[in-house]
């Protein structure tokens, strides 16, 4: 392993230094050397007032007495706050689905081709993400300098890839095949369809890479005329994690998983680090003990608020007390293992799965509102990450001789109202206007209270359903419903008109998967609305609304 | 000598979890009770002391100090009831993609969450044989495990060092589901045969090329499912038939001659009063419904005098549940054995308790109360046989898991925080198809 990152560490400075020196012949770019004074380093959570200065993607020196050299670019960074920019352990960012262009037909569906099976650890996601060139802001615009990137489909979908999340391509620093990825993901009507048929694949499969290299061992000592073992694509792929040259990063998905994942790990002996974690609620200490890495899953469950007693509301019955007693028990459980694992001293990362981490800081709050530290929750994301890929000696902390991967924020990145104004990625800098909410003050000619009937226009279809506004001293209080539910509205408290415009938002969860929801609301008149509503990932739709009832 | 090394492994991950969660087994003093030893007679006003999870004394005015004790005055006290056939506790029943697929174990989807495994406790079911579906011919291999309620880990729920069993099917599930459902080998009745034949020959050719290779040579290409059929010949795995027909079975029995595997339990088999002597003679076990029938084709010549015939031919037979409403009252279908065939009150009893021990080769360790068995006890206020029999508590390795006095409406071990749990169980169509053989398999009709 060790081997391994030292490979992974040479071939990135190479890169680098290679890339930039050509890069510089490219662009007119004068210098990348670059300078900040007087930032606020913030390590072990006490900001400190310090100068840094990088040169062609690394840190040259950090200290209060550095001068600027000759040549550097002094970045506007005047009394922000430097923190080492985020890292992400496992995304499948930029990943397409690949589209079947023939119908493959299975005519033994118990005897699938690996690749219907989803069995593709020979697939690197570096060719994968070459081809789709995916754009990194994204990512970067939520803190991230770097991320390892799997394909996403199947049960080993392939070997992963560390990339440095850059704009210019030629910047773009991959290491190829650095690890596997696996989950316990089904073939649909094929083996292996359920989960014993996958552990049981997957045993067969390792299995064979090992008598795979076992063989190939013997054919080199082996006389001229013996034949040359060979196999399929997925087992030679697999030689490598048998040999412990790269690890196994399995997402478990499901809470029972997460011991299946392990027993694999113990029973056949390979590297595995868990990530994607997000209820091991009961298993802690059981999964503790094996001493695998970790890394907890970006995304929480939609918050659940503790009920308050109402007077006025319908009597409770025992039963459903009872009940709900203990679903708000599981989820605070849920909610402090993060803390949890941190007041054991067990270090863990953060990985993102299929999110781009634009909830992260709130997520992040919520976190520490369960008991998390600041300074646990930016060591997840920096340090600890880095060290669960092996690139701990590059990247992670803002130290002399690592990369320059800065992320520079307006006020301690916790404030409720701190922006990050510039992300540093190697070489290159990203800079962010803040975005300055107009605080306009209301319509006052607008008398928005009532119901409206509204109408989103989606890909999927027309969704429709109803508002319900009600004033509530100076701001609002809006009921949103589907038609398909109008019983089980989302409620959004104290919002506040501004100029003819309302914004609120709420996330929608359905079966596990949840999709933040953010409207955005133009009054024509006191009768007619339009706008948008923003989906998630997935873009902005145009809604509109008219009113159908004013209150009396 | 690979899978040697991953049956120590297993061996020593238990003895690590058994370190780490030493609460598996406990000390607990039954007193005066009617016990029904099922392998010894019953014995009045006697008192069990169980030390460390095992039988340690059997006797009257037994003592023993700090120690749990329970009053069974009045009551029954026999041995915990065992389910020889079940698809309680476990994420995946069949691999139904091929119709042999002997590499799959459910011992890999174990679920202690299931709360059908506490109700299991509740009918005085200490163990089940957690089986792999009848989708397959060669469906996989199964897991004898012990009802451990409360304790998380997986792992713990196997019962350490029961024999390895497998799971076979004969007639309509695996035709329908491949030869119909899937235009593959097998169609018919001569196709299962053929599978199996098929199977046992490559396994024997595999072992060959093996040994052929020894430590030096070119490997194999290596083969889960090989190697699992390999041990089936090596007599490391008893095979657990799901049967109706008898022409079927002696079918089996005469593959199995020819490739000199010897055992084997068949499940169902609702024709084996046809064929009792026979399957005496081979020293097949038979493990049976008590009465039910009709719910296909190859399943209409029944009888509920089955278990009492092949009782008197000899044959070590048992009465299963293969439902998670069953298994919770197994002493009923014992009793219906006294109805229907006059079977006397130890005869019965053995049905669901010793006898399924010895059909999972678990009879060494429980199936009777006996010194040094493991403590696994049911204690029934009313005659077990009786209607008004009901278990009072039930106690597996000396453990209490079942009482009636605590038993909370919400028993659940696990909360999932995102689902909002209404205050009442409705039954949704997905849960009855759900149930039984035919788990897995997109189909709407037959179980079992």
């Amino acid at each position: 392993m060790k081997q391994i990152i030292l490979t992974v560490v040479c071939f990135l400075f190479l890169q680098i230094i290679l890339k930039g020196q050509v890069d510089y012949d490219k662009y007119p770019q004068v210098s990348s050397s670059y300078f900040l004074q007087d930032v606020y380093l913030v390590e072990d959570g006490t900001p400190k007032m310090t100068n840094i200065h990088l040169n062609d993607g690394f840190i040259v020196q950090v200290g209060k007495s550095l001068k600027r050299p000759k040549g550097a670019i002094q970045l506007e960074a005047d009394s922000m706050y430097v923190y080492p920019a985020f890292i992400d352990v496992l995304s499948h960012y930029g990943i397409k689905k690949s589209e079947n262009k023939e119908k493959v037909e299975i005519k033994f569906p118990g005897m699938p081709p690996d690749k219907e099976a989803g069995i593709t650890p020979d697939l690197s996601a570096q060719d994968l993400i070459a081809s789709s060139t995916p754009d990194f802001s994204k990512l970067r615009d939520n803190g991230y300098a770097i991320s390892q990137i799997a394909n996403k489909y199947g049960m080993l979908p392939g070997s992963t890839t560390i990339a440095l999340l850059v704009d210019d391509k030629s910047k773009r620093v991959f290491t190829d095949k650095t690890n596997q990825f696996g989950q316990f993901e089904a073939a649909s009507g094929i083996y292996p369809a359920t989960i014993i048929g996958i552990m049981a694949k997957f045993r067969d499969l390792y299995r064979n890479a090992e008598v795979l290299k076992k063989n190939k061992d013997t054919y080199s000592r082996s006389s001229a005329n013996a034949q040359m073992p060979s196999s399929s694509d997925a087992i030679e792929a697999l030689v490598p994690l048998t040999l412990k040259q790269q690890t196994m990063y399995f997402y478990p998905e499901k809470k029972l998983n997460t011991l299946r994942a392990i027993r694999l790990k113990k029973e056949l002996g390979f590297n595995m680090n868990l990530v994607g974690i997000e209820d091991i609620a009961g298993l802690e200490d059981l999964i503790l003990k094996e001493n695998i890495p970790l890394a907890l899953s970006i995304a929480l469950p939609k918050e659940i608020k503790e009920e308050k007693q109402d007077s006025t509301a319908q009597e409770v019955s025992e039963e459903v007390k009872a009940l709900t007693e203990r679903r708000m028990k599981a989820y605070k459980q849920r909610m402090s293992l993060a803390s949890y694992l941190e007041s054991k001293s067990v270090p863990f990362a953060f990985s993102l799965g299929s999110d781009t981490g634009n909830d992260l800081k709130k997520n992040l709050k919520r976190l520490i509102d369960s008991g998390l530290t600041e300074q646990g929750a930016i060591d997840a994301l920096t340090i600890n990450a880095a060290t669960m890929l092996g690139i701990a000696d590059v990247a992670g902390s803002v130290t002399k001789g690592k990369f320059s991967n800065l992320m520079i924020t307006d006020a301690p990145y916790f404030d409720e109202k701190s922006n990050i104004r510039m992300m540093v990625v190697g070489s290159e800098t990203y800079e962010y206007e803040v975005k300055t909410k107009e605080d306009k003050p209301a319509d006052e000619s607008l008398a928005i209270e009532g119901v409206w009937d509204f109408s989103l226009d989606t890909p999927g279809g027309k969704e429709t359903g109803t508002i319900k506004i009600e004033k509530v001293g100076d701001s609002y209080t809006i009921y949103t419903a589907s038609s398909d539910d109008p019983s089980d509205p989302e409620i959004n408290e104290d919002v506040s008109l501004s100029g003819n415009t309302l914004e609120y938002g709420f996330d929608m969860t359905d079966d596990g998967f949840t999709m933040p929801l953010s409207f955005s609301l133009q009054f024509t008149d006191s009768e007619t609305m339009g706008g948008s509503v923003s989906l998630g990932e997935y873009g902005a739709f145009p809604i509109s609304a008219n009113k159908v009832s004013s209150p009396e | 000598m690979q899978q040697r090394s991953r049956l120590y492994l297993i061996a020593s991950i238990i003895a690590l979890t058994l370190q780490v969660f030493g609460q598996s087994t406990g000390d607990i003093l039954i007193k005066n009770g009617t016990v029904i030893t099922i392998e010894d007679g019953i014995k009045e006003q006697t008192d069990i002391l169980i030390r460390n999870g095992k039988i340690s004394q059997i006797g009257e005015g037994l003592s023993a100090s700090n120690i749990t004790e329970i009053d069974a005055e009045g009551m029954y006290v026999m041995p915990g009831i065992v389910d020889a056939h079940s698809h309680i506790g476990i994420d995946a029943v069949n691999e139904a993609t091929n119709p042999v697929t002997a590499e799959v174990w459910v011992g890999d989807a174990i679920n202690p969450f299931d709360v059908g495994l506490y109700r299991a406790l509740a009918g005085g079911v200490t163990i089940s044989h957690a089986m792999h579906g009848s989708a397959n011919a060669i469906g996989g291999q199964c897991e004898t495990i012990k009802h451990r309620w409360g304790d998380l880990d997986p792992e713990n729920w196997r019962m350490k060092d029961a024999p390895r069993t497998i799971k076979f099917a004969l007639g309509e599930n695996p035709m329908r589901v491949h030869g119909e459902g899937k235009n593959v080998a097998p169609r018919t009745r001569m196709g299962i045969e053929q599978e199996f034949r098929r199977s046992f020959a490559a396994a024997k050719e595999y072992k060959a090329k093996k040994a052929k290779a020894g430590t030096t040579g070119q490997m194999p290409e290596y083969s889960l499912r090989l190697e699992t059929l390999a041990d089936i010949l090596d007599g490391k795995i008893i095979i657990h038939c799901h049967s109706y027909r008898a022409d079927e079975i002696l079918m089996l029995m005469n593959v199995l001659e020819d490739y000199g595997v010897d055992k084997i339990c068949f499940q169902h088999v609702n024709e084996g009063f046809k064929v009792a002597p026979e399957l005496a003679e081979f020293g097949a076990y038979a493990s049976v419904f008590s009465d039910w029938w009709a719910y296909k084709f190859e399943v209409y010549y029944s009888t509920a005098y089955n278990a009492t015939i092949l009782t008197r031919n000899n044959v070590i037979t048992s009465i299963n549940s293969d439902s998670r409403e069953l298994i919770r009252h197994l002493y009923h279908e014992a009793a219906k054995t006294q109805r229907y065939g006059d079977l006397t009150d130890n005869e019965a009893l053995k049905l669901i308790t010793i006898n399924p021990a010895i059909q999972l080769g678990i009879d060494d360790r429980v199936g009777s109360i006996k010194v040094g068995k493991d403590g696994d006890i049911v204690i029934f206020k009313g005659h077990p046989l009786s209607i008004y029999g009901t278990p009072q508590y039930t106690i597996v390795d000396g453990v209490v898991r079942f009482d009636i006095n605590e038993d909370p409406d919400d028993i659940r071990v696990d909360v999932d925080p995102t689902v909002e749990i209404p205050a009442f169980y409705e039954q949704s169509v997905y849960d009855h198809e759900a149930e039984g053989c035919m788990q897995g398999v997109s189909t709407h009709s037959h179980q079992h």
